[in-house]
């Protein structure tokens, strides 16, 4: 149980710590790719909705703490991996890798529309109109979350599924 | 039997039911934002946060070290042109009377402190600097430049200190015309991050295009007559004019700020806070 879980807990520091200062810098109209989301929504889809749930719960308690908006990176977080939990593929459903990736992308895509939306609703820095942040923003940090994915799956993650 | 009931229920929902404690414990820390033990912890990671910026932006900052020579010396040839002036409005009997008349504001002691990072996204808009609670600084100090006003202190560590900055949604500052002296309330609505808005200035008031902006001593937290825009629209409404503000300060380009020393007024306060209803002090603290 501790051996499985060590890796993705240093997994998980080590993109919260990528996210908090790399990837928040790289912004398109506000918007920045968040490999949290990815990293999420890949532990819901592979491990179940639990485990990613608690995975985003740590993550938002990390982020959170780097931030100062705890409460409410914690809220986004949580929701992230429990909404991409309904693309769970379960170990012994012999899905194809072409299944598995499709998953993983809806994943991605929930998880990222859930999350942006919760915030939206929660916290307006910039001042945008909430429909504003809701479609247009929602819909740029999917996209970019999407291409984080297929870059990191084509990497990374392909290899390690087949296997 | 109702026992079984109750656990089987448990097992089946449990993801909902662990969603709810999640969610349950979010909202705890949400609604205890401000407590002792939440800040200690963000003071914390604002600290951790802001030395590795640091690192980070050093290596960059060394760089671009001759740019950076050439900005202060910039700087310090506009602080000289304007102490001069100062100096010089000094000289005149009235000016010196309003400014001994203003015994809230302690001119001395500006804090100089570099912006380490700067976040600008829909998700966080505040500045970092490098300046805490060691070189004293405090929540609701005014950050400025020669050019300006940046914004307001909010939170503070040992070493660092996070700011609002003008173009936030929730920063708002109370200005005045310096040729008609027309009043009204500064806010950023969103949009482009060189232009802001003010409200509130009746259409009877003979303002014009071209005018600064200053802040006024109705602030809670800036000094009067700090540089906040000029205005580069102007639109009367029914009773109020619509009036848009090319900023002062640039935030595009913003490395280095000044700390104003804060206003020592707690008796103001204490009072706008006695005179608004207990349940809006939201009211009181955005519209400074």
């Amino acid at each position: 149980m501790t051996k499985t879980l060590t890796l993705p807990i240093i997994i998980l520091l080590a993109v919260t710590l990528l996210q908090v200062f790399g990837f928040s810098r790289l912004t398109l109209l506000g918007v920045s790719p968040d490999a949290v989301t990815v990293f999420l929504a890949f532990m819901s889809v592979f491990t179940g909705q639990r485990k990613g749930m608690t995975f985003g719960f740590a993550a938002g308690f990390l982020a959170g703490a780097l931030s100062g908006n705890m409460g409410i990176v914690l809220l986004t977080r949580t929701i992230e991996g429990f909404t991409a939990g309904y693309c769970h593929v379960p170990e012994n459903s012999h899905a194809t890798m072409t299944q598995k990736s499709r998953m993983l992308y809806l994943g991605v895509v929930l998880a990222s529309f859930t999350g942006n939306l919760v915030f939206s609703l929660a916290k307006n820095p910039l001042g945008e109109p909430l429909l504003y942040r809701v479609f247009v923003s929602g819909a740029l940090a999917c996209m970019m979350n999407l291409l984080l994915t297929i870059a990191i799956y084509r990497l990374f993650l392909r290899k390690t599924l087949s296997e | 039997m109702i026992v079984q009931k109750f656990f089987s229920f448990l097992l089946k929902h449990n993801a909902y039911l662990l969603l709810l404690l999640y969610c349950g414990i979010a909202l705890l820390l949400i609604r205890f934002e401000q407590d002792d033990m939440l800040s200690k912890i963000r003071s914390g990671g604002t600290e951790l946060q802001a030395s590795i910026n640091e690192k980070i932006s050093s290596y960059g900052y060394l760089l671009n070290l001759r740019g950076e020579n050439e900005r202060l010396l910039k700087i310090n040839a506009e602080m000289l042109s304007r102490t001069l002036r100062s100096e010089t409005a000094l000289r005149n009997e009235k000016a010196r009377r309003a400014l001994l008349a203003d015994s809230t504001f302690d001119t001395s002691g500006y804090i100089i402190a570099r912006v380490i990072d700067r976040k600008f996204s829909s998700r966080e808009n505040m500045l970092l600097i490098d300046a805490g609670k060691d070189r004293g600084i405090r929540p609701d100090m005014t950050v400025l430049t020669p050019h300006g006003l940046v914004g307001r202190v909010v939170f503070v560590s040992r070493h660092y200190a996070g700011v609002m900055p003008v173009i936030h949604s929730d920063f708002k500052v109370s200005v005045m015309s310096d040729r008609s002296s027309a009043l009204g309330i500064l806010s950023w609505n969103g949009g482009a991050e060189h232009l802001a808005q003010i409200e509130h200035i009746p259409i009877s008031s003979p303002l014009k295009k071209g005018e600064l902006m200053l802040t006024t001593d109705f602030s809670t937290f800036a000094p009067s007559g700090i540089p906040v825009g000029r205005i580069v629209r102007i639109k009367p409404d029914k009773l109020f004019y619509d009036i848009t503000v090319r900023l002062a300060v640039d935030f595009s380009t913003l490395t280095h700020v000044l700390v104003a020393p804060a206003k020592k007024d707690p008796e103001k306060i204490e009072m706008l806070e006695s005179v608004l209803p207990q349940d809006k002090p939201a009211i009181i603290n955005p519209v400074n």
